[in-house]
């Protein structure tokens, strides 16, 4: 497996998070999280990433506890979490170049590849400060895949993005996935998920409702909407329509 | 190892994009060179020994070690402030701390990666103004022989360590803030203190870490007693260590 949560728990002070998050993840496999604003996506995707250290539980990446070992575990892992983190005084190539210090195998050339693969390549010695949100979303996923990760974590990676945007996106993921990469991806839209995932994991209120394959998912539901809004009804209490 | 590296380069190239800080850089050689002006331009029309007994070298020597002291007290513990703001406080605030904490480096070695950036930009600004003023000095002041030039060299070099030690003072002070204007305002304000705390308390001078940023007096011309020596080689370090560790576990718990 390239990814295995087991219980997986980040608690901030005011009690919100994810709670008990447990799934696995294997190469070329796209599992997509969906679920609302605040229902722990990103929160748990900081926490496999060790951005926020985990309350308790534990994430293994490629085998690597990413508690134990952060540095061997993060060399697999490429990701856009949130907004692109970039440093708006330096060029969109000089951001990427702090990134690919970190990794011997990332040259120049690689760094001009990804600039290409997103369209960015004109734009390559402007300012980010002077980007678009589109822009530098582009950017931050040049960033996610500059080192050819195992792992490929991409919250909201839709965000900002035009619908031309939206469908490059899609591209770009299942691209990485046929090349072997395991993918997770989050959205608040379903039909995104639905699109280019072929295990959705269902979160609401912190925790993880259920990992269903699309397959099964779409023989027993008209859409995955329809599936997320009966899984939401169930652990309300309430009767699905 | 290759992460500590990787880490500090790209540190110091973030920090070297910022212009201001080769603005300061350009400022502090213009302030001697204007110095270097003034002085020779006063000397020149009254004589090193005026009728009122006034120079201006009395206020502010020139020649590498006469500016030490004022680049050391004022100048260089500014910008090192900025430095350790503009690497922490400002990166967390901004959210672009997680660019770096996404990357295969552990916490401890890129939080040493920020400080080190910051002290070889000091020990830059530290190299600049001593090769600038050796070279006025030569020109228009007394020439300074090999010796004195040496003696120097090593004053500047002893310089860093004290620097060290205030930049990862100011690093575990950058991680308690949340905006850049708080961290130095706050850094500007205990620098402040703890310079005038020995002045209004003598017995505190030994104590306080601030005290040492004029240590390099200390080791060249008539060296004290070698037990003195240690002890305050003992208190530096012992800051040192105390500043990184407890800086290093706020780090490692901070949540981006």
């Amino acid at each position: 497996m390239v990814l295995e949560l087991q219980n997986l728990t980040k608690l901030y002070k005011n009690g919100r998070g994810a709670e008990d998050i447990t799934f696995a993840l294997a190469p070329g496999e796209i599992l997509g999280l969906l679920g609302p604003n605040g229902s722990g996506k990103t929160t748990t995707m900081k926490a496999i990433t060790g951005l926020c250290p985990a309350t308790r539980g534990k994430a293994f990446i490629c085998g690597i506890d990413i508690s134990e070992n952060h540095e061997r575990a993060m060399r697999k892992v490429g990701c856009l979490i949130e907004a692109p983190a970039l440093y708006e005084h330096m060029t969109a190539y000089q951001n990427l170049k702090l990134a690919a210090r970190f990794y011997p195998a990332v040259d120049d050339e690689r760094i001009f590849d990804m600039l290409r693969l997103v369209e960015m390549d004109k734009y390559k010695n402007d300012r980010v400060g002077t980007f678009s949100l589109g822009m530098r979303q582009r950017v931050g996923l040049a960033l996610a895949l500059l080192s050819e990760p195992e792992l490929l974590i991409l919250d909201e990676p839709a965000n900002g993005l035009d619908i031309e945007g939206m469908v490059y996106v899609r591209e770009v993921v299942k691209k990485a996935a046929d090349g072997g990469a395991a993918v997770l991806i989050s959205s608040h839209l379903a039909h995104e998920i639905e699109i280019c995932a072929q295990k959705a994991a269902i979160m609401y209120g912190g925790r993880l409702l259920c990992v269903e394959s699309m397959e099964t998912v779409l023989a027993s539901y008209p859409s995955l909407e329809d599936f997320f809004l009966a899984q939401v009804a169930k652990t309300r209490g309430e009767v699905s329509v | 190892m290759t992460a500590l590296w990787a880490a500090y380069r790209n540190e110091w190239s973030k920090l070297m994009r910022r212009k201001k800080y080769i603005v300061f850089l350009f400022i502090g050689l213009a302030f001697i060179a204007l110095w270097t002006a003034l002085d020779q331009l006063i000397t020149g029309l009254m004589g090193r020994q005026s009728f009122t007994g006034f120079s201006l070298t009395s206020l502010l020597p020139s020649g590498p070690m006469g500016i030490l002291s004022f680049f050391l007290r004022i100048l260089i513990p500014f910008l090192m402030f900025m430095g350790v703001t503009d690497l922490l406080t400002v990166e967390g605030a901004e959210n672009t701390m997680k660019a770096m904490l996404s990357r295969p480096v552990e916490r401890w070695k890129l939080y040493a990666a920020k400080i080190l950036a910051v002290v070889t930009y000091a020990a830059l600004y530290l190299a600049g103004i001593f090769v600038f003023s050796s070279i006025l000095n030569q020109i228009f002041g007394r020439a300074l022989s090999i010796g004195e030039l040496l003696i120097s060299l090593a004053s500047y070099a002893l310089t860093l360590v004290p620097l060290a030690i205030l930049a990862s003072f100011a690093a575990l002070i950058a991680l308690l803030c949340k905006s850049g204007s708080l961290t130095m305002f706050l850094l500007l304000l205990i620098y402040l203190i703890l310079s005038l705390l020995p002045i209004i308390f003598p017995v505190m001078t030994e104590m306080l870490f601030t005290s040492y940023l004029g240590w390099y007096r200390l080791w060249i011309g008539a060296l004290p007693s070698p037990s003195k020596l240690i002890h305050m080689l003992l208190i530096v370090l012992g800051y040192g260590t105390a500043f990184f560790t407890a800086g290093s576990l706020v780090f490692d718990r901070k949540e981006y």
